[in-house]
């Protein structure tokens, strides 16, 4: 299972994680930067979208850092989405994942997601759901925890083919 | 009879224009500034003990009592930093004015910056003082492969802080 929550939120890491020639597009009816702060801010029907990626939310926070190759060049250290968090990721397998939450942490050099509050993810083509308060993936070496709470527990939804005896 | 009422009140509809109309180009000439220095197809050189530090060619130059006007001008600054292929930063504009420390730049604004960032837009204010740019207009900055579009652009060129309104972010990105 562990293995299927990091595929899934692989997909999340698809928007936002940094491959060669591709572009991310960001949009936001507030921009601000604060560079003492190392910080980009987004406000306000915040759309971010990679190819056919798209992560939606009310405020998008990019912590930035220097570079490792131009210390002037500024990269980013962490993604903070917030509010509404919802994302729909298309695999290299074809799937189509989405997934939800009230927070949702990225740490690009770490490779490690956060999802807190409301988690949710669901593989489309497979019919399969999570449900958690918390949803922790370390992509790198594939550990993943899940987190509910007392009154919301862990939730798995997998679809099971239908068997037919024979006659 | 009727006919004599109104040749008289079209006569005196007729003065009534012709006085308002006087009236009215007397208050013009008075509006009207003359520029005290005024230069064509110039080039200006902003000189000190050491080096050039502006050059300013322009279509046209106007110097008033309290205020600068240039018309297709471009200001070409020596870059603080030498660390660019580029050492220059330039800014143009079709029209520039300025009012004590308040440049007003109006109709195709190019700025370009040593470190290759280039902001176009239609309108920009910018304060020689606070070191504040601002505009209202729509504008795009690039920079390397990325595009950034917005409006109300606020930047603050000493704390290098930016806001914008309705922003487009087109950043391409590569693995570290």
């Amino acid at each position: 299972m562990s293995k299927l929550i990091v595929v899934f939120l692989s997909l999340f890491i698809g928007i936002i994680s940094l491959a060669k020639d591709s572009y991310l597009n960001i949009d936001a009816d507030l921009f601000e930067s604060r560079d003492k702060q190392n910080k980009l801010y987004f406000e306000g029907n915040v759309r971010l979208t990679k190819n056919k990626d798209l992560l939606t939310s009310k405020k998008l926070v990019i912590n930035t850092k220097p570079s490792k190759n131009n210390p002037e060049k500024k990269v980013p250290k962490d993604y903070i989405a917030t509010g509404d968090v919802n994302f729909t990721v298309h695999t290299k397998e074809n799937n189509i994942l989405k997934g939800s939450g009230d927070k949702v942490y990225y740490y690009p050099d770490e490779q490690k997601y956060l999802i807190v509050g409301n988690g949710y993810l669901e593989d489309l083509k497979e019919d399969k759901k999570i449900r958690a308060d918390k949803i922790y993936i370390d992509e790198k070496t594939g550990y993943t925890k899940i987190d509910g709470k007392k009154n919301k527990p862990a939730k798995f939804s997998i679809k099971l083919e239908d068997t037919k005896e024979e006659k | 009879m009727g006919i004599t009422k109104f040749l008289y009140l079209l006569l005196a509809f007729c003065f009534a224009i012709i006085f308002y109309d006087i009236d009215q180009i007397d208050n013009t000439n008075e509006e009207i500034e003359r520029p005290l220095v005024s230069f064509y197809d110039t080039v200006m050189y902003n000189i000190d003990t050491k080096s050039v530090n502006n050059i300013i060619p322009a279509k046209e130059a106007y110097l008033y009592k309290s205020r600068e006007e240039m018309v297709g001008a471009t200001i070409v600054t020596k870059a603080k930093e030498n660390k660019y292929q580029k050492n220059t930063n330039s800014v143009s504009s079709d029209s520039m004015i300025k009012v004590g420390d308040d440049v007003y730049l109006d109709g195709n604004v190019d700025l370009q910056m040593a470190n290759g960032m280039q902001l176009k837009t239609e309108q920009l204010h910018y304060n020689l003082k606070t070191k504040v740019v601002q505009n209202e207009q729509r504008f795009v900055v690039t920079k390397d492969f990325h595009d950034f579009y917005g409006r109300h652009l606020y930047y603050d060129m000493v704390k290098k802080d930016l806001k914008a309104k309705d922003t487009h972010f087109n950043i391409k990105v590569e693995n570290e």
